[in-house]
């Protein structure tokens, strides 16, 4: 890894032959609340959609035609109260298509779609304005389709009301029909004139070529104190239980549970072994309880959320089986708490988590996502991570068990199972 | 061992036929995990044929691919195959679509005892009563969530319109019925028919010594005694391009309907490279008709006929193809009639030479792209074998298509051929 400043802005180069494409990342650090996430998430539409030059999706998709299928995008996604919008351009390498221009060429379109977007003094352009507001309102609406995320986004709100684990990066309704053009032009011009930009590039390609590419780059980029994660504590309460009803055939069982655990904590990594072994793999005690020894579900597993300090158990059951379901994994918790390890699943959980981690190497966006995650933490490669998993031991995993508290248990049920 | 490089794409493929039958291939990558498929040519369509050492037809329940694959994990000593290899340190899993069942591997280190763990719990089955019976418990939970997916119901709808008796309008899964029915006995026949080596691909692709791995396949399967390799017989259906459905209309707990509109392709009988061809040749054609870069799609836009989801695509095989154009729409009368006019329409076109070079250069590009990802490579390598050509050769196989090429489909849009499904929100 090689790390070099252009125009003040820190660089990171991962130089590799693995790869047949060459990918940027310049991405801008800001603060992510209630009040601006839609206004993020419309913006990385629009800006991803058109440019001045660029004014139509026919002449923005003739453009990376031409560029052999470029990818362009920007985006936008929440680390707690951060926020990070990431502009990507991803090229095939030019030897394989013997083609001397298309480094520069895919460069300007990069740096066109960051700098120029498509605006005229009213802000944004109206008509491009109003498709992707329709399309973001039809986003907001679809969740109610999803039954899974729905069923996630359900309990979130129920756990924490008023808490960023409630605010959607994909937006609200409500904050929509609040955004006009001007106002979202204003957004943009804050974006780039006061977040704190970094670019990080991978591919067989040398900091010499990069540099003279993106030297014009300008950012103020000032330097600001970020919030990547909770440090809120959280004590046990009485566990509540909702339930919602549609008409669906399968029953989506949430289980939220808080720790006071984020990536920062000396409990990190024992924590994420811990939900491995608890429900984060094939052969956890989740999966071989409620699917192999009880056929309660076909899908069932949790996941981890150190940003927010959450762990999340979900299942697809019958839901008549949901007392059932829901005795079993906590009873399972229980068992860890009570120091009954499984020392073998211990190992095959740091194996798998390990052999995850090497994998992230092996793709340009997954590489370049984790090093810019870990950028705002402490700073570990995955080697390092890798390391520190394998010293985990069986009380480690206790105590991290022992920092996991159910909050509430969401379900959502289909009508004719409502009163099971 | 046959070593074969491709100097377009930067690859080497290593590959053999083994006495037995088995085909072997490898690409070594220098990645930190390595990609392993065994596969089978055994999917969800068929469900009549010859079983080995037999010499009559036999009928056999749906979903049977599907439910075998879950049972191949179940080993003889009660242990479960995901959970040996995870206890190696890999990753396991498995699919089954119309064509293929698909054993996969994913490791990062032990890599020799995965690939010999893999080869081994394919090829041992071990069925009982008990558990069989336990296993419908978990695919009807399975069946159970797809049911409550529009993306899922939208895409069977259409494919029970488009075809009155190809087994590939049924769900992979099966029904609740067919699985409910299915036995230990059909289970060890389908096994003994299909998983025969001559009837199978092995392929390995990452951070391998591919001399190294060839041996280690070869010793693996030298000690496995199997009956003599024979093709399998079974009897596949084929139909001509009208449609069997018109139009069809289901309701779910949604908030926006969902439409997808079908064109049904007529069987052709393909030699080697040409069902690719064809293949490509309608992804370009449909690309130049509703792809980000026509009037067309501003227009399905402007009009507000399409709200999200929009897509288009093809599916090819020996056996059936069809088309399908789909999205989330208010308007979905308005959204239908659109649709089918544009299809009908390329009843007689005429191609723009400039976009079509465009379409071209980014097919290209987004080809050499996908050879970033082992996924693409391993089962690239078994999609393109199974459709008799060689996913090395695509490049090529590109550059040779000439507009005037597409003229051939022309005589595909046609009316009978067409047909529609909708989701409509309950009310």
């Amino acid at each position: 890894m090689e790390k070099f400043e252009i125009n003040n802005i820190e660089t990171t180069l991962i130089k590799t032959n693995k790869f047949k494409t060459i990918t940027f990342f310049v991405v801008l650090f800001g603060d992510f609340t209630k009040e601006n996430a839609t206004q993020r998430n419309l913006l990385a539409k629009l800006l991803q959609s058109t440019t001045k030059n660029y004014p139509t999706k026919k002449a923005v998709a003739n453009k990376l035609f031409d560029l052999y299928d470029a990818n362009i995008f920007a985006n936008s996604f929440p680390m707690y109260k951060t926020n990070l919008t990431v502009f990507g351009l991803q090229i095939v390498n030019p030897s394989f298509v013997q083609d001397d221009v298309l480094l520069n060429e895919a460069i300007s379109f990069f740096k066109e779609m960051i700098f120029n977007p498509n605006v005229d003094e009213n802000g944004f352009n109206l008509n491009e304005f109003n498709e992707k507001k329709r399309n973001l309102r039809d986003n907001i609406n679809n969740i109610y389709n999803n039954k899974t995320t729905y069923a996630f986004n359900r309990l979130l709100e129920i756990m924490g009301p008023d808490e960023i684990i409630n605010v959607n990066s994909l937006g609200t309704l409500e904050d929509l029909e609040k955004i006009t053009p001007e106002s979202l032009k204003e957004f943009y011009d804050n974006l780039i004139k006061n977040e704190m930009a970094k670019i990080y590039v991978t591919g067989d390609i040398d900091q010499d070529v990069i540099i003279p590419l993106l030297n014009d780059l300008n950012f103020s980029n000032q330097r600001r104190e970020l919030e990547p994660s909770s440090k809120e504590t959280y004590t046990a309460k009485e566990v509540r239980q909702v339930s919602d009803t549609q008409n669906i055939n399968q029953a989506q069982l949430m289980m939220g549970f808080r720790t006071n655990t984020n990536a920062l904590d000396e409990l990190y990594v024992p924590m994420a072994v811990f939900n491995m072994m608890f429900g984060g793999m094939v052969s956890s005690d989740l999966f071989r309880v409620v699917r192999e020894e009880n056929s309660l579900a076909y899908s069932v597993g949790s996941s981890i959320f150190f940003d927010n300090r959450l762990l999340i158990v979900s299942a697809g059951i019958d839901a008549k089986n949901y007392e059932l379901a829901t005795d079993l994994i906590i009873k399972e918790l229980e068992e860890y708490k009570q120091g009954k390890v499984d020392s073998d699943l211990l190992q095959v959980a740091k194996d798998n988590l390990n052999s995850s981690l090497s994998e992230t190497a092996d793709d340009p966006f997954s590489n370049l996502t984790f090093i810019i995650k870990n950028s705002l933490l402490k700073n570990y490669s995955s080697e390092d991570i890798i390391e520190l998993v394998k010293q985990v031991t069986v009380e480690d995993i206790v105590k991290a068990s022992r920092d996991v508290e159910l909050d509430v248990i969401y379900c959502l049920k289909g009508e004719e199972n409502g009163s099971n | 061992m046959e070593v074969i490089r491709y100097n377009e794409i930067d690859e080497t493929v290593y590959t053999e036929t083994l006495e037995n039958g088995l085909q072997v291939l490898i690409v070594p990558k220098n990645y930190n995990k390595t990609y392993a498929a065994f596969v089978t040519k055994f999917g969800s369509t068929i469900n009549r044929f010859i079983p080995i050492g037999s010499d009559d037809y036999i009928t056999i329940p749906l979903g049977i691919a599907h439910f075998l694959e879950h049972k191949m994990f179940e080993m003889k000593d009660g242990t479960d195959a995901g959970n040996l290899l995870a206890n190696l340190g890999a990753d396991a899993n498995a699919f089954t679509d119309y064509g293929q069942t698909a054993y996969i591997t994913t490791s990062t280190s032990n890599t020799n005892e995965v690939l010999n763990l893999l080869l081994d719990y394919v090829q041992e089955p071990f069925f009982n009563d008990e558990n069989v019976k336990k296993e419908q418990g978990i695919i009807i939970q399975e069946l159970m969530m797809y049911m409550d997916k529009p993306g899922s119901r939208i895409h069977l709808g259409l494919l029970q319109n488009l075809f009155y008796k190809n087994p590939i309008r049924e769900d992979i899964v099966g029904t609740v019925d067919s699985i409910k029915s299915i036995t230990k006995e059909i289970l060890y026949t389908c096994h003994e028919t299909f998983y025969h080596p001559s009837n199978m691909m092995f392929v390995v692709v990452g951070n391998v010594n591919p001399e190294e791995i060839m041996d280690l396949v070869r010793n693996n399967q030298g000690k496995k005694q199997f009956p003599e390799q024979q093709d399998v017989v079974k009897e596949m259906i084929v139909e001509d391009n009208r449609v069997f459905k018109k139009t069809d209309t289901i309701k779910m707990d949604i908030v926006m309907p969902k439409v997808a509109v079908g064109l049904k392709l007529p069987f052709k009988e393909y030699g080697p490279d040409n069902l690719i061809i064809e293949d490509t040749k309608i992804k370009i054609l449909l690309e130049l008709t509703f792809g980000s870069s026509t009037q067309t799609y501003q227009e399905l836009l402007d009009l507000e006929l399409i709200n999200t989801g929009f897509s288009y695509s093809v599916y090819l095989d020996d056996y059936c193809g069809y088309i399908k154009v789909q999205a989330n729409t208010f308007k979905v009368e308005e959204f239908k009639e659109y649709i089918k006019d544009k299809l009908l329409n390329l009843a007689n076109f005429e191609i723009d030479i400039e976009a079509f070079e465009k379409i071209k250069k980014a097919l290209l590009g987004s080809f050499i792209k996908a050879f970033n990802n082992l996924e693409f490579i391993a089962h690239g390598i078994i999609d393109y074998k199974f459709k008799n050509s060689n996913l090395f050769k695509t490049i090529e196989l590109i550059s040779n298509i000439k507009v005037e090429d597409l003229n051939t489909l022309k005589e595909y849009f046609v009316n009978k051929a067409i047909t529609d499904f909708t989701i409509l929100p309950k009310a």
